[in-house]
């Protein structure tokens, strides 16, 4: 007998970080029942694997009303997504199945008309090309385009956030910081690249303090004249 | 003003990986395909070829270092047991698209499944430009790795390549795939994969949430 048994304690990494303990390592054998003790059987690979779903307060559905609504949106967001993946996947063909139609027959005019039709039995079908393109991570995609072009045509682009609430919470500090970053643009004739986006937001505390001081009316109040993003969510939930 | 370019700021969802000397970071997010929902005659698309869907890891696969990430850009923790696989890459292409088969159902331990390679362009390294269409990529790998036929088990650690099929002969083999779960006994097939042949692999690293509509995933249900 090994006077000095060791103990495995190599780590196991959780289910999300991909790695998973191993299910097929040995189960241990039960242990020895004491004298008048209850004897237990081992149940091994057949032991039920722990629930991991988070339990929620569930609502009380006494007519089930709220259940009907729930079966129709499981049942409804399944053909949704599905219609959802089949329409990209139409859009996205034909986009590529009018482009040399677009730009052949736009080829040397100064103004351009924005869409392509298509017409069908079912109806006319658009396809616009709009001024608006991806961000590329990278030069890399244009190596193969004539570097003249690319140099005139396309530049690096950027946009600086600043986190207000990660700022100084005195707002006069605040004030002056900002005053200070719009005179520095303003130096360099560059203010229209500088543009904020303000408005009015619950503090950081309100979502949890709301349930604790709020009463329902109040909530109720609230919620009307800054109604709180919910969510419906059918994946995973089964 | 200067034209200097300014160093790009950082990317949180980007990853980063110190291997050997230098710092590995994936370099896209490998390509999401749309819900095509269930296959059925109905849901074959005119040049569009179509893979067995394995029950694995995505992996994003560093051929010279082997280093791996997941489908978010996070480098896997897994690499370890990949080792034997890995070591049969050659450092060219640098980027392969895998799905990686670790402990979900136990066929084909540590082996790996090349689905694509997303080798971006690299002319100041002198190498070939891979700006091919998947027909012409699908070529390319299959010349290299073998193809692993959908009743064979793949051996723990080797590389494959996926059978393709298209027309009828997809949808025949959307119907074998879960024969063959239930002949083994275990979830190994999740459906079918539909790949537009004249689609150039999608580079973004915008998100990696962002669907690819020229591949297509057809699910059944479990």
């Amino acid at each position: 007998m090994n006077p000095n048994p060791t103990i495995d304690l190599s780590r196991r990494e959780p289910e999300n970080g991909v790695a998973i303990a191993d299910q097929t390592a040995p189960t241990s054998p039960p242990p020895p029942a004491r004298a008048g003790g209850i004897k237990k059987i081992s149940f091994g690979a057949m032991t039920k694997k722990a629930d991991t779903k988070t339990a929620y307060p569930v609502y009380p559905d006494q007519n089930k009303e709220a259940a009907l609504i729930a079966a129709r949106i499981v049942e409804r967001s399944a053909r949704f997504d599905e219609l959802e993946g089949q329409l990209k996947t139409d859009k996205a063909e034909l986009k590529l199945m009018v482009s040399p139609f677009y730009f052949a027959t736009n080829r040397g005019k100064g103004e351009i008309p924005s869409s392509v039709a298509v017409h069908s039995a079912a109806g006319e079908v658009l396809v616009s090309f709009t001024n608006r393109y991806p961000k590329l991570p990278d030069e890399t995609p244009l190596a193969f385009l004539d570097p003249a072009l690319v140099e005139t045509y396309f530049a690096q682009t950027f946009e600086i956030k600043i986190k207000g609430d990660a700022l100084p919470q005195d707002p006069a500090i605040c004030q002056t910081l900002l005053d200070r970053l719009q005179s520095l643009f303003a130096e360099f004739n560059a203010t229209d690249a500088l543009q904020a986006s303000a408005g009015i937001a619950p503090k950081k505390n309100f979502h949890e303090d709301r349930h604790r001081v709020l009463t329902v009316e109040q909530n109720l109040a609230v919620d009307a004249a800054c109604p709180m993003v919910a969510m419906v969510k059918t994946k995973g939930r089964k | 003003m200067s034209d200097a370019i300014i160093e790009p700021l950082p990317l949180a969802t980007r990853a980063s990986a110190v291997c050997g000397h230098g710092r590995v970071v994936a370099p896209a997010y490998p390509a999401r395909p749309v819900n095509g929902g269930a296959f059925n005659l109905g849901s074959l698309r005119a040049g569009w070829n179509y893979e067995p869907k394995y029950n694995g890891w995505r992996a994003l696969v560093h051929t010279p270092t082997g280093a791996m990430f997941n489908r978010r850009g996070q480098r896997l923790s897994i690499e370890s047991e990949f080792a034997e696989a890995l070591f049969r890459f050659d450092e060219f292409p640098e980027w392969l698209d895998c799905e990686a088969l670790d402990r979900r159902h136990g066929v084909g331990r540590g082996s790996l499944i090349v689905l694509d390679t997303l080798d971006i362009p690299n002319p100041a390294s002198g190498r070939r430009p891979i700006l091919m269409n998947y027909f012409e990529r699908r070529s390319w790998l299959t010349a290299r790795f073998n193809v692993l036929p959908v009743d064979a088990r793949p051996e723990p650690g080797k590389v494959y390549c996926p059978p393709s099929f298209f027309g009828d002969q997809a949808v025949e083999i959307y119907d074998e795939l879960q024969a063959i779960n239930a002949r083994w006994g275990v979830p190994y097939y999740e459906g079918v994969v539909g790949k537009k042949e004249s689609s150039l692999y999608p580079i973004q690293l915008r998100s990696p949430d962002q669907e690819f509509p020229f591949w297509q995933k057809h699910r059944w249900a479990f």
